[in-house]
């Protein structure tokens, strides 16, 4: 099962994948995604706009789902 | 709203998958949204696989916690100077309803991924009742007072009930077998509506289409057994592994009909079941303070929580009435003695 192959090496891929992103598109995942912090209260904290944090959110995503699941890089 | 592009300077990404996953956490998803995300699903099933991968990300993602260079990083990030807002209140995640099928599935590729949290939980209040459609076609009802969680992987379907009922529609899949942990055994589905009702440590199943297969596992109590049960035939187990004989009014197609439509019917139950079986939608119980009428054979039909038209109707038709003692009802008779005798029946509707 090829998917399951893939999950196994998941957990250090996902951490290599963490590292490569721009420091401030990572501390925004890690805010919002670890901390539970909302859109807004992550903006303040590094002083960017809302929406900066939902692109950096989304762009934090995209990168890590390509370490999880290379095969359908494009 | 759409993203820029990817981090590491590649192409812009393809998929719109990420950034729903994004609006989906964020709590700001409105109902245009969810409509936009409901019609974007319904494009193509790649869309929903690759929402799901995305959702899967998501939720693995949370495993970072546990690495040592994020510790760090978060660390400081605590440390810097203003903080608006307590962090606790952000803490839980809001769901959206029309994500709910998704997360189902990638809670299945979380529990590859070794993430502690293997299923996702549903839960019913006393009174509630709740309709949980799952990534397969397949429903689960949950009644009053229930919990079940759901884990689905590549090669089967699993559920466990940790406690209260639910009715289960099971949609077909000859690969993937549809399995119910309850107590001490298993009920093992082949593409069938069945009920499952866990109450004072026994389990009965009733079976309303198709087939299952119940299974009591062996213990130090007993040897364990299985039995096949087609449409219209129930089974119980206790723990300890042995197959008992079913209680008539648990095991109750007209029961569980009932209960789907929000309703309690009793078809000549003794009075003691049919308190029993109304305090388990009830947020304030009836207690039953005349034994001598606890077998008394009642009828009816009543809306689940109307306490009030149940006790009336009783009232008016065995002589008893409620004292409300303001965490219960006691229900007395009023003119002990009178009327009414222990195996009577009495219809109320």
């Amino acid at each position: 099962m090829e998917e399951l192959v893939i999950m196994e090496q998941a957990s250090e891929r996902l951490r290599d994948a963490l590292k490569e992103l721009p420091a401030r598109t990572r501390q925004v995942f890690l805010l919002h995604r670890l901390e539970g912090l909302p859109h807004q209260d992550v903006a303040r904290r590094l002083g960017i706009a809302d929406h900066t944090v939902g692109n950096d959110i989304t762009a934090a995503l995209t990168h890590l789902r390509r370490a999880l699941f290379p095969s359908e890089r494009q | 709203m759409r993203t820029k592009g990817s981090p590491d300077g590649g192409s812009p990404a393809a998929s719109r998958a990420p950034e729903w996953v994004m609006r989906m956490h964020s709590g700001l998803m409105s109902q245009a949204d969810e409509r936009e995300l409901r019609e974007w699903l319904a494009e193509s099933a790649a869309h929903s696989r690759d929402l799901l991968r995305t959702e899967t990300v998501w939720r693995v993602s949370g495993a970072l916690a546990g690495a040592p260079e994020v510790q760090a990083e978060l660390a400081i990030l605590r440390q810097s100077p203003q903080r608006s807002k307590p962090w606790a209140t952000a803490l839980l995640s809001r769901w959206h309803i029309a994500t709910a099928t998704v997360i189902l599935f990638a809670a299945s590729a979380a529990a590859w991924f070794g993430v502690a949290q293997m299923a996702t939980w549903y839960e019913t209040l006393p009174g509630e009742q709740r309709i949980i459609p799952l990534a397969d076609g397949s429903i689960v009802a949950l009644n009053t007072n229930s919990r079940v969680g759901v884990d689905y992987d590549a090669d089967q379907r699993t559920v466990q009930i940790e406690r209260g009922e639910a009715l289960f529609q099971v949609a077909e899949d000859p690969l993937r077998p549809f399995i119910v942990h309850a107590a001490s055994g298993y009920v093992r589905a082949f593409g069938t509506r069945f009920n499952v009702l866990v109450e004072d440590q026994e389990v009965t199943i009733t079976v309303l289409d198709g087939h299952v297969e119940v299974a009591a596992r062996r213990s130090s109590a007993g040897p364990g057994a299985h039995k096949l049960l087609d449409a219209h035939q129930s089974a119980a187990y206790a723990l300890g592994g042995l197959l008992v004989e079913a209680d008539p009014t648990r095991a109750s197609i007209d029961r569980i009909v009932a209960w789907r439509e929000g309703r309690l019917r009793f078809d000549g139950w003794p009075l003691e079941r049919a308190i029993h079986e109304h305090n388990r939608y009830a947020a304030k119980p009836i207690r039953l303070g005349a034994a001598e009428i606890a077998q008394t054979r009642i009828s009816g039909i009543f809306r689940v929580g109307d306490t009030e038209a149940l006790v009336r109707a009783l009232s008016s038709l065995i002589n008893v009435q409620a004292i409300d003692h303001g965490d219960e009802l006691l229900l007395v008779r009023s003119r002990p003695g009178a009327v009414t005798h222990e195996g009577d029946s009495q219809s109320l509707l």
